[in-house]
């Protein structure tokens, strides 16, 4: 059996060689975070795959389907939870493998261009991460969307074209979101699958480098080292899973180009967002451009930066001196940029945002006493200023709950309208949850009530 | 013989290349249309009613529809403008930041517009005050017919210092 296929395809001895290439220095678990890295990325493209087979790329349907994925589809939120938490999962092992294999020096000769190529991979998945969140349309999506697209159209030169090109027009709609699920779902991973093979291929030709502490001993591959990296990834799945069962995805409001949502970028890139504020005017490529590119340059021609033979050369202090560095900075940006929003007050607004409706509440009897004198028990409004709730028009367009919720809280201080026809703050007698409970429940059913008849 | 194999290692690359041409060129030029055809949305004028009642002495926010083509799909949008008191009759400015194109609105509290992405700040006229964006808000074509202000949407691209629309 094994002959008849070895003669045909040369598979069985291709597969002995792999388990039995050796290890030397012996098996490690450091080894195995490039095995769970490769699991998370199988997940990824599971998911994948049953997501897409409910999703529909448009600027009316997508935010829908995702909502259809999460509410009725069998297995979905929990698939989507697992989608949506596994980039995450990927990106830090992403991070964490590229640190060791920078640490263990794993670049250098011969392996420059599996490094490159490694380099490439993780790009890859950088990309397909981005180009994930506007996919559900929803705010958060939207605006991240938004403003990362911006600031590649105020990049120097090609910048406005590339912004035109990614968003298959001038502004974000249908044809950003087509653009971006190509991308996301059939592009980027293509190229993800044709290089991956090629990475193998040079991994099998140069074999393990040699650690720190030299060859010895030698341990081949199977069992040894697999049984940490398949014991590892499996680890690893599993915490996936449980934080896939613990904090389901959420999904927010509907994309809305009118109601500014305070995005920020996902967490690994936060620290770009603190350099942002740094870079004004003229100097802003600086931060935009410059730096991140930089940094991803210096990474991608470590090969050629530090050729030192020995480990104790002054190549490989500079190394990394460079890595601290890149990490320190790294976290330093972040914590910056967290630690301005909670002093600014954006996590309250985030509040605003993430508010599920209060159950156990009076919405009849706060709205027959505090809203009706002005916008009527009918929801139609007294006053030439209020709102029609019931005309259907009103809530066309997108209506945000964010945008009534913060009209509740904060009053609309319109100077035009005289001052006993404004709308009043309720902000001290109602809370974020009791204001939304009173936009789904009570304001949205009276334009609902009318579309009816 | 020598020139025969020449002869047929150029024929086999330059066709091997040609086929990868024929099926790579088709899509490409897909893919890169938007930057061939500039489709502009040329955007109607909108009635903003009498230009004595649009006269106040601070800003004043209106909303028009404004329809836009998303590939397929004619969608229409809300659109807010603000009309600054001028001394030729109000201005009309657009709502988006020039930064990186955020909603912007104006409070009456403090007297500016302001940007809440990354607090762009601009006096009541308009004018940069303070912040990230790199330009005034950017003005807005209006005109005066029958004692009717008109007024047209335009976008213009983000992050650059004079307004080009986009
Ligand atoms: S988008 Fe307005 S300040 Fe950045």
């Amino acid at each position: 059996m094994g002959g008849w296929l070895e003669e045909r395809t040369g598979l069985p001895s291709a597969l002995r060689r792999w388990c039995e290439r050796p290890i030397p220095g012996g098996a490690r678990w450091s080894y195995s975070l490039g095995a769970a890295l490769l699991a998370l990325l199988l997940v990824q493209v599971t998911t994948g795959i049953a997501l897409s087979l409910s999703y529909s790329p448009s600027a009316d349907t997508a935010h829908s389907s995702v909502q259809f994925i999460m509410e009725e589809a069998f297995l979905g939120q929990f698939i989507r939870s697992l989608h949506y938490h596994g980039t995450n999962f990927t990106v830090t092992f992403l991070i964490l493998t590229a640190v060791r294999l920078v640490i263990a020096r794993a670049y250098r000769k011969p392996r420059e261009i599996q490094w490159l190529v490694a380099f490439a991979l993780g790009m890859l998945v950088l990309a397909t991460a981005i180009t994930g969140y506007v996919l559900p349309w929803d705010q958060y999506g939207y605006w991240g969307t938004q403003v990362r697209t911006s600031i590649m159209g105020s990049g120097p030169v090609v910048g406005p074209r590339l912004k035109t090109f990614v968003l298959g027009g001038n502004e974000l709609g249908n044809l950003t979101l087509t653009r971006f699920y190509t991308a996301h779902a059939l592009l980027l991973p293509a190229l993800f699958a044709v290089l991956l093979p090629v990475y193998f291929r040079l991994a099998a030709r140069h074999g393990v480098p040699t650690p720190k502490g030299g060859a010895e001993p030698v341990v081949p591959y199977w069992p040894f080292q697999a049984a940490r990296d398949n014991s590892f990834a499996l680890l690893v799945l599993a915490a996936l899973f449980g934080v896939a069962l613990l904090f389901p995805a959420r999904l927010g409001e509907v994309a809305d180009p009118q109601v500014t949502y305070p995005a920020r970028p996902e967490w690994y890139f936060l620290w770009l967002f603190q350099t942002l504020k740094y870079f004004k005017g003229p100097l802003e490529v600086v931060g935009t451009v410059v730096i991140p590119h930089a940094v991803a340059v210096v990474v991608a021609l470590l090969p050629f930066l530090d050729r030192g033979e020995s480990w104790s050369g002054l190549g490989r202090r500079a190394v990394l001196g460079i890595l601290a560095l890149i990490v320190c900075g790294w976290a330093s940006l972040s914590a910056l940029a967290l630690w301005e929003d909670l002093k600014s007050g954006h996590f309250a607004e985030l509040a605003l945002w993430e508010a599920t409706p209060d159950e156990g509440w009076d919405v009849e009897g706060c709205y027959k006493q505090k809203c009706a004198k002005c916008h009527g028990r009918d929801g139609a409004g007294y006053l030439d200023s209020t709102p029609d709730f019931t005309l259907p028009e009103y809530w066309k367009g997108a209506r945000s709950d964010v945008r009534l919720i913060k009209a509740i809280l904060k009053g609309i201080p319109n100077e035009n309208i005289p001052e006993d026809e404004r709308m009043p703050a309720f902000e001290k007698e109602l809370t974020p949850g009791q204001a939304k409970a009173m936009v789904v429940w009570k304001l949205r059913p009276f334009g609902e009530a009318s579309e009816k008849e | 013989m020598e020139r025969r194999n020449f002869f047929l290692s150029t024929l086999s690359l330059l066709s091997a290349g040609t086929v990868a041409a024929m099926a790579a060129a088709p899509a490409a030029l897909h893919a890169l249309s938007p930057l061939l055809k500039r489709a502009k949305n040329n955007h109607d004028w909108h009635d903003l009613g009498p230009v004595e009642d649009l006269t106040a002495d601070q800003p004043l926010k209106k909303t028009i529809e404004v329809v836009r083509k998303d590939g397929w799909q004619l969608r229409r949008q809300d659109q807010a403008v603000y009309l600054i008191p001028g001394a030729g009759g109000p201005v009309a400015v657009s709502s988006i930041c020039p930064h990186l194109g955020c909603p912007v609105s104006y409070s009456a509290e403090s007297a500016q517009f302001e940007c809440p992405c990354h607090k762009s700040f601009w006096g009541p006229d308009g004018k940069r005050t303070s912040g990230p964006s790199p330009r005034d808000l950017d003005p807005l074509p209006t005109k005066v017919e029958e004692g009717r202000l008109y007024c047209r949407w335009v976008t213009y691209q983000t992050g650059i210092e004079t307004p080009v629309e986009a």
